[in-house]
């Protein structure tokens, strides 16, 4: 079972990155790096579940405290950004998915345009959030805790409101920023060939991460914007 | 009734008692059974299972020392039914604890129905208390290193306190009555409780004189508890604390009801009463030593600088004689308004809390520290003393009057 | 199970040369070896580096802790400027507020350096990081270079801290409860403490994850899980709690962060906020971090009961799944530090809870002791505080009844008696624990022995000031003593002073302790490869382990507590003879 060596079939200097990776010295054989690897990734993300869970608390506690500003909050916003924005993070995630088929059938050609895809869609996303949500908003007064100062605010909690969507919305987009640097990076990696059929980690647990930046905004989108 | 709920009467039960509390609970719900009663239980728990593993670890550790060469004997490693003893008898214990602690926190927080209800404040750093005649305390007894509030309670009787905070978070404290109950901004917690009879056998029964204003009431028997704020609050967080001083029905409607300042009560002392009784003295020094707030001392008809920069000047004090009272009056019951340059804004409102006469007071207060005169015709509006002094609910009317 | 020898294959040329050397061994000069420990991602010299940053915590947060005691000498506030100087009076003068003021600071100090600093990081990542790959036969934890990230970003929070310190510290107590902290005056300070903790949990959800990641992964062959020594399974089960419960905290922070620097209004009552929603989120990570606190102390104590008293630890698998079902629990129960501050429903369920996670730690402590029966008992510093974390820690944990029971609780809440609670389980409980720890694998860290008889003059020292500080503040705290409390009625008086004088006394040991290491790092015998006679893997490694661990990739051929039928790797029969076959036999 145990039987792992860097140097024992026979690779040569101009194979791609990825046929002459080596597992670090400590793993007993690349397999075994890969499921610990993924286990790792996936104890992360229980993190991640965790740390919005967080929010979706406070959510929850001031839907209860103030029903009407929380009504009144989600009414400033406009579906259909919110119901775009899930639609292109559903499309960067299938297409992440499909790079990293991509790499494990090592079509390289198709991976880089999958990559690609996806960070065009991140964008995107950010860009619709910014352009038509935050700097609207952000410019009418609508803004969190003291420097709220919309001036037609018809209930007495709407800072609370928009603390709670500049939060959440924005600990998320800080997520997003992070998986685009994550992507751009596994882009530059990947056309040096460091991802192949038998070694693709890197590719696997970002794709999984961005797996949970999706799944966060497809709680927090009906959250926000749909429950009146 | 009462002594049908205490614990029989052992000796070594009233030991531990004195022990741990330094003498039994004072209120129905730490009498007996509910906490003292529970405690002593879980002490003994603790005591037998503490000496039981104690006992065999230094037994075994004694029987069983190495000696060199020679091996362990063997033993088993498991036992199952040992294993579920030892599950099932803790298991069944705490249950038992579990329920007899839910029962006396119910009776804790039951309040009776015809209680007394007497609003409570706290604030950085001190308890108000409003009784339903608008009146509060006023005379201050040492606790500690400071000088804290003395509160009366009417005995054998249900009380019910409404407590809010003006700040942070406080909680409200009395070790006598082994209760507590945190006292939160915005939101009105209740603390209900039951005084105790003065029995004549209870050698913490006191008697004193008592006199107010003009009034002299003796032979007042009383029993004082520790009043502690329990939630950490900031600097001045062990100063907080006060008296709850238990007297009986008839000495607390006396209390009640006496006139606060006798018609030749002087406005300064009026003011110097109040200073001490609403809690002024924690921040703010009469001897221009520094405190949380400016000191009083010498500030008069001085020009302050304010945090946002402005002033009151020296010229519009010159113009306007009212100019200091109307700040003083300001700052007081809206202390948020014009803050002082280099303090916080951390006073809390007194709004509600004081009368016209005493407001008027403190003005003068503050007025004969600058070794200013104190006659009362200069000082706005203090003709009416004579008719407000009469009680403090009259004095409440005077105050509605004069803002209509 | 068949096992390939990889070692012999790294001795021809593997691609590290320096992989049979001691890791202790220097790498050329000063400047050399220095950088070689600060780039290594070798998990002994993490854990020997995160060794003595959190000594050095505990140091800080002791002294923190001896200003208070000195302050609560008097009744009165002004003895503190007079006993520890200028100090306490600060530059704002002695006036009682300033006094007091300072009084707080220190106090908050003390306890968010002991937490956050000292004790939540304390055993895991010093003794666990060291220990955890040796013990599993593993080369090293999971994810080394995650793990040297660790300690950086472990240091990088702590800086903030002793800025903080630096800079006047700040008076929110650890707990930094809303709306005090968000009001109370020292911006920057708040917000670097605030960054600080935030930071700190990065750190702990790293070397969490790697050690859950170690433990699924890179056993020896032939370790199956319950061939696992007890320190794993309760490092496992700590590593649980801390991947779950700090990201909570993470969140909590980030939201008071904002709430301080924006008033979001989300905990300021004032601005239509929920303090005790900042509680129950406090909570929810603060509890469950107190059994990441004591976990590892327990495993560190089942080791060394069985290394100690040469016996099979009593009911292995009682005491592996207690630690899963205290972790699972401890999730359960935040709301009991919050009875007076809460409903009534929730408070009878939090109460009903608490006492359901108070049955696993029983059935370890009777497991614990079952184990000394008929053992061959050697009264080894190690195994001498062993007895007093029994001691200690059944002191401690029976006083968390009274708090766990809603009646008793309502008087005893934020008073002394809680603090004393949580110094015998803290202190009593961990730190002894880590102290038994320290001394059990001190000869395999550093390769030399230490002295025992003044490591067991030490260790009684601390014993007597421990009890003399902490006991008198039970009856401190019946007695209506709150806590943080700066000044107080005369009657407390006496039994402060007491405490205080034990807190001198405990100070002390800690001083001769501390020679005691220092001495034997210099002049200390060598140690053999297995002093103690134990089983468990890391005792086959060299006297200094070598930077990979093993000479050879180690196969699991007996349990870790087979004392009744192994003669200990490295020793002799003579001096750890084995029973008779025959007796053996009836054993199991
Ligand atoms: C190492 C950390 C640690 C540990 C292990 C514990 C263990 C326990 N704690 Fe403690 N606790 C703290 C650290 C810890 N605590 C801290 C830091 C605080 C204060 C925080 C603050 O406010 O600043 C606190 C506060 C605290 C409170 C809140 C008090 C208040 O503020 O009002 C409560 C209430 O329920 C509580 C209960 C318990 C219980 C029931 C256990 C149980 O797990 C104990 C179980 C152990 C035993 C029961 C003893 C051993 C068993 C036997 C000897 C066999 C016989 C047993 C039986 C018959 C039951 N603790
Ligand atoms: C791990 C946790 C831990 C530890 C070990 C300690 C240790 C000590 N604690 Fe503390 N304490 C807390 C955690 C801890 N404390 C917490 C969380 C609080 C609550 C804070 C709050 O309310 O916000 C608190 C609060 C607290 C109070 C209450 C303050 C108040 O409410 O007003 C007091 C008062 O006496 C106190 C005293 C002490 C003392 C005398 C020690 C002594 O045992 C310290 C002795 C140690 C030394 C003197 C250091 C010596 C070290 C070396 C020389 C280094 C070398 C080391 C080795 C060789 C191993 N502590
Ligand atoms: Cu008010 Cu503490
Ligand atoms: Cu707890």
């Amino acid at each position: 079972m145990a039987t792992i060596d860097s140097k024992a079939s026979g690779v040569a200097k101009q194979d791609p990155l990825w046929k002459r990776y080596a597992p670090g010295h400590h793993w007993r054989n690349q397999d075994d790096e890969f499921d610990g690897a993924k286990i790792g990734i996936w104890l992360f993300l229980a993190t991640e579940i965790l740390l919005f869970s967080g929010l979706f608390c406070a959510y929850a506690v001031f839907r209860m405290l103030y029903p009407e500003s929380i009504a009144q909050g989600s009414q400033y916003l406009d579906w259909r950004f919110g119901f775009i924005n899930t639609v292109v993070l559903l499309i960067s995630s299938f297409t992440m998915a499909m790079a990293i088929r991509d790499v494990q059938l090592n079509k390289q050609g198709w991976a880089t345009i999958n990559l690609v895809i996806t960070l065009v869609c991140a964008t995107g996303f950010l860009a619709i959030k910014f352009a038509f949500e935050y700097i609207p908003k952000w410019s009418e007064g609508k803004r969190l805790g003291n420097l709220f100062n919309y001036p037609y605010a018809t209930t007495d909690h709407e800072h609370v409101w928009w603390s709670i969507y500049y939060m959440s919305t924005g600990i998320h987009a800080t997520h997003v920023i992070i998986g685009m640097g994550l992507i751009a990076w596994l882009i530059y990696r990947q056309r040096k060939g460091a991802y192949g059929p038998t070694h693709y980690t890197m590719m696997e647990g970002v794709g999984l991460y961005w797996h949970i930046v999706d799944l966060v905004w497809i709680f927090l989108f009906p959250l926000l914007y749909l429950v009146h | 009734m009462m002594t049908m709920t205490r614990m029989p009467t052992l000796a070594i039960h009233d030991f531990l008692i004195d022990l741990f509390f330094r003498r039994p609970a004072d209120s129905d719900v730490g009498v007996g059974w509910g906490t003292d009663g529970l405690f002593i239980f879980i002490w003994w728990v603790g005591v037998f299972f503490f000496v039981l593993l104690m006992a065999l670890m230094g037994w075994w550790a004694w029987k069983y020392r190495r000696i060199p060469g020679k091996a362990a004997e063997p033993s088993p490693s498991h036992n199952t039914a040992l294993e579920i003893t030892w599950t099932v008898i803790p298991t069944l214990i705490l249950v038992v604890i579990f329920f007899w602690g839910y029962n006396g926190y119910l009776r804790a927080q039951m309040p009776e129905g015809n209680a007394e209800q007497i609003d409570l404040t706290a604030y950085k750093w001190g308890w108000g208390m409003t009784y339903d005649t608008g009146l509060g305390a006023d005379e201050t007894v040492p606790l500690g290193s400071s000088e804290v509030p003395v509160f009366y309670m009417p005995e054998d009787t249900p009380v019910l306190l409404k407590m809010s905070s003006q700040d942070v978070i406080h909680s409200f404290w009395v070790p006598d009555f082994r209760t507590k109950l945190d006292v939160i901004p915005n939101r009105f917690t209740p603390y209900s409780f039951r005084t105790l009879p003065l029995e004549d056998s209870d050698n913490r029964v006191q008697t004193r004189t008592v006199q107010i204003a003009d009034s002299v009431r003796e032979n007042v028997r009383y029993r004082d508890h520790w009043i502690f704020c329990a939630e950490y609050c900031g600097d001045l967080h062990s100063e907080m604390g006060a008296i709850m001083r238990v007297v009986s029905k008839e000495d607390f409607e006396w209390w009640k009801s006496v006139p606060r300042y006798g018609a030749s009560t002087n406005p300064v002392e009026v003011g110097e009463k109040v200073y001490i009784a609403s809690g002024c003295a924690t921040c703010h020094s009469v001897d221009g030593s520094a405190g949380t707030g400016p000191t009083w001392y010498q500030v008069y008809n001085r020009p302050v600088p304010f945090a946002d920069g402005s002033e009151l000047s020296q010229a519009e004090i010159d113009a306007d004689p009212l100019a200091w009272d109307n700040y003083i009056r300001e700052s007081i019951l809206y202390p948020a308004a014009k803050i002082h340059a280099g303090y916080a804004n951390q006073m809390p409102s007194y709004d509600g809390r004081l009368s016209d006469v005493e407001l008027r007071g403190l003005i003068a207060y503050i007025r004969s520290l600058s070794g200013l005169d104190v006659e009362t015709e200069n000082i706005p509006g203090f003709e009416q003393l004579d008719e407000a002094a009469e009680s403090p609910q009259a004095s409440i009317d005077a105050q509605t009057n004069g803002e209509s | 199970m068949t096992t390939v020898d990889r070692g012999l294959d790294h001795l021809q040329g593997g691609h590290d040369e320096h992989h049979d050397v001691p890791y202790l061994t220097a790498k050329g000069g000063p400047i050399a070896t220095v950088w070689d420990w600060m780039t290594t991602v070798d998990h002994k010299k993490i854990g020997v580096m995160y060794l003595f940053s959190v000594l050095f915590m505990f140091f800080l947060g002791g002294v923190a802790a001896l200003m208070l005691r000195i302050e609560l000498f008097e009744p009165t506030r002004q003895t503190a400027a007079g006993l520890t100087g200028a100090a306490f009076a600060g530059g704002e003068g002695s006036s009682v507020g300033a006094v007091g003021k300072f009084y707080n600071t220190v106090m908050t100090m003390h306890g968010a350096i002991m937490v956050f600093m000292f004790i939540v990081p304390g055993i895991p990542a010093s003794l666990g990081n060291f220990f955890l790959p040796l013990q599993l036969g593993a080369k090293d934890v999971a994810f080394p270079r995650m793990n040297l990230a660790s300690w950086y970003i472990y240091v990088f929070g702590s800086f903030f801290g002793v800025y903080v310190i630096l800079t006047g510290g700040v008076d929110t107590g650890w707990t930094f409860y809303t709306p005090y902290s968000t009001s109370t005056t020292g911006q920057p300070q708040v917000i670097a403490m605030i960054l600080a903790v935030f930071v700190l949990g990065f750190s702990s959800i790293f070397t969490g994850l790697n050690f859950i990641v170690t433990v699924h992964k890179l056993r020896a062959p032939g370790m199956g899980w319950f061939d696992m020594p007890l320190f794993i399974w309760a490092l496992y089960a700590t590593s649980i709690i801390q991947v779950l419960a700090t990201p909570v905290i993470g969140v909590t922070f980030l939201l008071l962060l904002f709430e301080r620097l924006f008033q979001i209004g989300i905990f300021d009552p004032g601005l239509g906020g929920d303090p005790v929603l900042f509680q129950h989120f406090f909570w929810f990570y603060s509890h469950p971090v107190v059994y990441v606190m004591i976990l590892p102390a327990m495993g560190i104590i089942s080791e060394v009961l069985a290394v100690h008293s040469r016996k099979r630890l009593f009911g292995y698998r009682a005491i592996a799944f207690s630690s899963l079902a205290i972790a699972a629990v401890s999730f359960l129960v935040w709301g009991h530090h919050m009875f007076t501050s809460q409903g009534e429903l929730a408070a009878t369920i939090f109460s009903a809870l608490t006492f359901l996670v108070a049955i696993p730690t029983a059935v370890k402590v009777f497991n614990w002791i079952a184990t000394l029966y008929k053992g061959s008992i050697a009264l080894t510093t190690p195994m001498l505080y062993a007895m007093q974390f029994l001691f200690l820690f059944s002191i401690g944990g029976l006083t968390g009844l009274p708090l766990g029971a809603l009646s008793t609780d309502l008087h005893l809440h934020d008073s002394y008696f809680v603090v004393a609670h949580f110094h015998y389980v803290m202190f009593g409980g961990t730190v002894i624990a880590f102290l038994a720890g320290i001394h059990h694998w001190w000869p395999k860290m550093f390769g030399r022995m230490y002295n025992e008889f003044w490591a067991k003059i030490a260790s009684l020292i601390v014993f007597v000031g421990f009890n003399l500080t902490f006991f008198t503040q039970f009856f401190l705290g019946t007695q209506g003593m709150p806590r943080r409390y700066a000044s107080y009625v005369d009657d407390f008086q006496l039994l402060h002073q007491i405490s205080t004088v034990g807190s001198f006394i405990l100070a002390a040991g800690f001083f001769v302790h501390l020679f005691v290491f220092i001495h034997s790092l210099v002049v200390g015998e060598r140690a053999g490869q297995n002093p103690w006679g134990g089983l468990t893997l890391e005792w086959e490694t060299d006297p200094v382990p070598l930077e990979h661990n093993f000479r050879h990739e180690p196969v699991v051929r007996h349990g870790p507590y087979d004392f009744e039928s192994v003669v200990p790797p490295g020793c002799d029969e003579k001096e750890f003879p084995l029973p008779p076959k025959d007796e053996v036999r009836t054993i199991h």
